[in-house]
């Protein structure tokens, strides 16, 4: 799968992280509390410790005794403002840009789908995150400066309905300019992908032999092409009895109606493209590997990669990738066979066919009793999906066998998994049943790949090879593509709104923006702290600012060893020290890179309610302790001073 | 004011506010503020305006409504309430200022200089509501540097000089000169002038002023605007005798 980050469970996810957010409330609020103790003490002196106190309860009173129809007027006030800046200006602004997307936007490109969804969902993305910054950042300091707070505190207002008010209010605009824009895109890339083929029946050429139909007349197979649009044309088919199909090309077919006029003559009119616009359901397993002595381990081998998202099997050799999907039922699969997709690495130690893909082959397996059969050998296809069916029938196969695996401990033992026995008769069978003879009583199966060609190797991770279990709504998949958006411009909203309880506009527009941008840039901040961006390098201080530098400095590459002088050690320790606030920084901003959902809509996969409701849950996670330190910030503001 | 409304902090003592400390919200339930400039959100119009008010009172719709219609009427708004509030002049600025101060029906008002800015009719219109406000039982708090207005709506004052209260009292008694005494009598003949003076100087008593008192300004001004839209196209000759003639 493209999307190349290990996807959190809501049922294994939520639990730690309940505890993680916990202990950073407590940390934050104790810490919070200490400050706010000292600053009492310097203010009052021995009657610190009552003031604190009267402070706290009034505070936490203040928070809990929220009135709705304030914080609805406090939400209108804001949407009202809004409005009145002209925000919908950006949607014209959107407009125009899809107005002249056509000429940038290259529909002959070998999957122009993901190059429109991408642009709209990208544009709309950076759009509204500014938007809302930029609103943000002005609407409390605005009425500061302008002394309309004044008024507004003089009323019965707690500050946390005047915080939560106007971060509702804001949500509210921006879920208008987005829904707004979904509204407008959808059209936008199902015209922009539209166009169709003209098919020549004079071109097509006979097929294999003749055929008798059943009411006694010829029927005669055809094949040819299709005309080519937008640098591509579709393998083109009629059977006997002069049924029509256009086999798929750049990810998409076409639906055909034939016509027939009065005097016998058929015409072929190709529909607009179909299966482009998709919203596919993966069902992912775990995976383990085997090695290349037939012991089960983590991870593949590394075949140099700095990047380490895919291990590797070696060809031609015991190595295999074994996923196991648990819980499938029949039912679930309504036709013959169970589609599978795969989107496999490939590392050549040498060229061979370069127009060739390396060979591979498909098996499964039954957990319990180790019954497995080859199914098929397959050509990889490297940076696209390769799809294939597993049948519920299995009358082709090879290699028929009961395959033990085991485990080769540190001390040198080696454990082999206990497997019921198998009927010996069961192995002569010219027929299998996928989920009779190859699903365990717990309804587990197990898919192994291998490489079969000596010398090269496949490269896998978790979600590279999956059961497609069925389509969903693209439109509605589209919408949960923007909804992503709209989780992220909650999270900025949020920081905007909070970091201006106690900031000023400028301030407030510049650490909201570096707040955004080290968010969606969070997985990478990760990598750098943790070293995983280049792994087996001895310390992470290397991506340090100082070592950077000299490294540009001086031409060397990151994985270039440098002389170790006195120099270098004091530079990295210094990018140690700037490394520990980058690896605090990563547990301060949000994950904001993970909110986003526009790769999955853009290559076809189903956003899972799982994975929505680990992104909610983590929007909300922030935008509570937001709230509550935004109701504090400006509780303890004197805003008249 | 801004101490009583817990706008600001104070760097030593405490303050209270219907027992409560100022940094309670729910004391501002009973407190109606006007504040110095009527800051006020200028894209929102009157009805708007006090609608908006009236939710952070936490007000019924049903209530609201009723209470905004009344007080638009009361500060003679009507004709105005649709327009945002950016189109509005000072005076009905500090008018709708006003209404948004009492749109809780407040037991408190405080009022920060009420009549600044505002051309003559203006502050006798804002005075006008101030007595009103008074005849209806309301404590009114107002602060202000034009003590002729002070001197004309408040029943009690207390002077600030650098921060400290240097005098408190009841306007009357505080303004009241005991040691000089004033007549006042309607179209004294010449006679009853020299027998007064008589009696005056048999009793030794030196007439520090004698003659006709001067009205104020703000009359002079609010009388010729009163005769003026009673009869238009009246001239003034520049007599300086407080009357114009008809030309």
């Amino acid at each position: 799968m493209p999307i190349e980050i290990e996807l959190p469970q809501l049922s294994t996810w939520i639990g730690p992280a309940f505890l993680a957010w916990l202990s950073a409330a407590l940390g934050l609020a104790t810490l919070c509390g200490l400050i706010g103790f000292i600053w009492c003490l310097l203010l009052y002196g021995r009657r610190a410790p009552q003031r604190f106190w009267d402070l706290l309860r009034s505070g936490v009173v203040d928070l809990v005794l929220v009135s709705p129809r304030r914080i609805g007027a406090l939400a209108w006030l804001t949407i009202k403002e809004a409005f009145g800046r002209k925000v919908t200006v950006v949607v014209l602004l959107f407009c125009v840009g899809l107005l002249f997307a056509g000429w940038f936007l290259d529909p002959t490109s070998s999957e122009p789908h993901r190059l429109y969804l991408n642009f709209v969902l990208g544009t709309t993305n950076y759009l509204v995150i500014l938007l809302v910054i930029f609103l943000a950042a002005f609407r409390l300091p605005g009425d500061i400066q302008n002394k309309t707070i004044f008024t507004v505190l003089t009323k019965p207002v707690r500050t946390s309905e005047i915080v939560t008010g106007q971060i509702l209010g804001l949500i509210a605009v921006g879920s208008f300019i987005l829904g707004t824009m979904w509204i407008i895109s959808y059209p936008f890339v199902v015209r922009g992908l539209y166009h169709t083929h003209a098919v020549n029946p004079a071109d097509l050429r006979p097929l294999g032999e003749p055929v008798t139909l059943p009411d006694g007349s010829q029927g005669q197979a055809l094949q040819g092409w299709t005309e080519p649009t937008w640098g591509h044309r579709h393998r083109f088919f009629v059977d006997a009895n002069g049924n029509p199909r256009v086999d798929m090309e750049r990810g998409h077919t076409h639906s055909v109606r034939v016509e027939k006029s009065a005097d016998g003559k058929v015409t072929y009119r190709l529909g607009g493209p179909e299966g482009q616009l998709v919203a596919r359901v993966p069902i992912y397993g775990s995976l383990v590997f085997r090695d290349r002595n037939g012991f089960d381990v983590e991870k593949g081998i590394s075949v140099g990669d700095e990047w380490t998202y895919r291990s590797y099997i070696e060809g031609a050799s015991q190595a295999a990738a074994i996923w196991t999907f648990k819980n499938l039922k029949p039912e679930e699969f309504p036709g013959d066979t169970i589609p599978i997709e795969m989107n496999i690495g490939v590392f050549r130690t040498h060229k061979g066919d370069i127009e060739r893909g390396i060979l591979g082959s498909l098996s499964v397996r039954n957990p319990e009793n180790g019954l497995m059969v080859e199914l098929q050998v397959f050509e990889s296809k490297e940076f696209s999906i390769l799809a294939l069916d597993i049948p519920k029938k299995i009358t082709r196969f090879s290699s028929v066998r009961v395959e033990p695996r085991k485990i080769k401990h540190a001390n040198g033992t080696i454990e082999y998994v206990s497997l019921k026995p198998v009927d010996p008769k069961v192995l002569s069978q010219k027929e299998f049943d996928l989920f009779r003879d190859f699903r365990s009583s717990d309804g587990t199966i197990e898919i192994w790949i291998r490489c079969l060609e000596s010398g090269q190797y496949f490269g896998m991770a978790k979600p590279d090879l999956y059961i497609r279990a069925g389509n969903r709504s693209f439109f509605l998949n589209l919408f949960k593509g923007y909804f992503g958006i709209w989780l992220q411009m909650v999270l900025a909203i949020g920081f905007g709104v909070t970091l201006s309880t106690f900031l000023g506009t400028p301030v407030t527009l510049v650490s909201t923006l570096g707040v955004t941008i080290a968010g969606m840039a969070h997985q990478f901040m990760r990598q750098i702290v943790t070293g995983e961006l280049y792994p087996g390098v001895e310390t992470p201080a290397r991506f340090g600012p100082i070592e950077s530098f000299i490294r540009l400095f001086t031409q060397e590459g990151v994985m270039v060893e440098i002389p170790r002088t006195l120099g270098l050690t004091v530079a990295r320790a210094i990018d140690l020290v700037f490394l520990a606030w980058l690896n605090l920084l990563s547990y301060i901003v949000p994950p904001m890179d993970r909110l986003g959902f526009i790769d999955f809509v853009a290559y076809g996969y189903n956003v899972s309610p799982s994975l929505l409701a680990v992104n909610i849950i983590t929007v909300a996670g922030y935008l509570v302790l937001l709230i509550v330190a935004g109701h504090f910030f400006l509780r303890s503001r004197e805003v008249a001073a | 004011m801004k101490l009583l409304l817990g706008l600001l902090l104070p760097t030593s003592g405490e303050v209270y506010v219907f027992g409560r400390p100022a940094t309670d919200v729910s004391k501002n339930e009973r407190i109606g503020y006007l504040p110095e400039e009527s800051y006020l959100y200028r894209f929102l119009n009157a009805e708007e305006t006090l609608d908006f008010y009236g939710r952070l009172f936490n007000m019924p719709r049903s209530v609201r409504r009723q209470r905004v219609a009344d007080l638009i009427e009361m500060v003679g708004l009507t004709w105005a309430k649709k327009r945002p509030l950016k189109e509005y002049s000072k005076g009905m600025t500090r008018r709708i200022g006003l209404a948004q101060a009492l749109i809780n029906d407040p037991d408190l008002i405080l009022l920060d200089e009420p009549t600044s800015g505002l051309d003559p009719i203006g502050t006798r219109e804002m005075k006008d509501l101030i007595l009103r406000l008074r005849d209806q039982g309301k404590t009114v708090v107002m602060c202000s540097h034009l003590l002729a207005d002070v001197q004309d709506v408040c029943d009690r004052i207390g002077i600030l000089y650098q921060g400290e209260l240097k005098e408190l009292g009841r306007v009357d008694q505080l303004l009241a000169m005991r040691d000089v005494t004033e007549i006042r009598v309607p179209r004294m003949s010449p006679d009853a002038e020299a027998e007064v003076k008589a009696v005056l100087a048999k009793h030794g008593l030196e007439i520090l002023s004698w003659g006709n008192p001067t009205t104020s300004l703000e009359h002079l001004f609010l009388r010729i605007i009163r005769e003026s839209e009673e009869h238009p196209g009246l001239r003034v000759h520049g007599r300086g005798d407080g009357h114009a003639d008809r030309n």
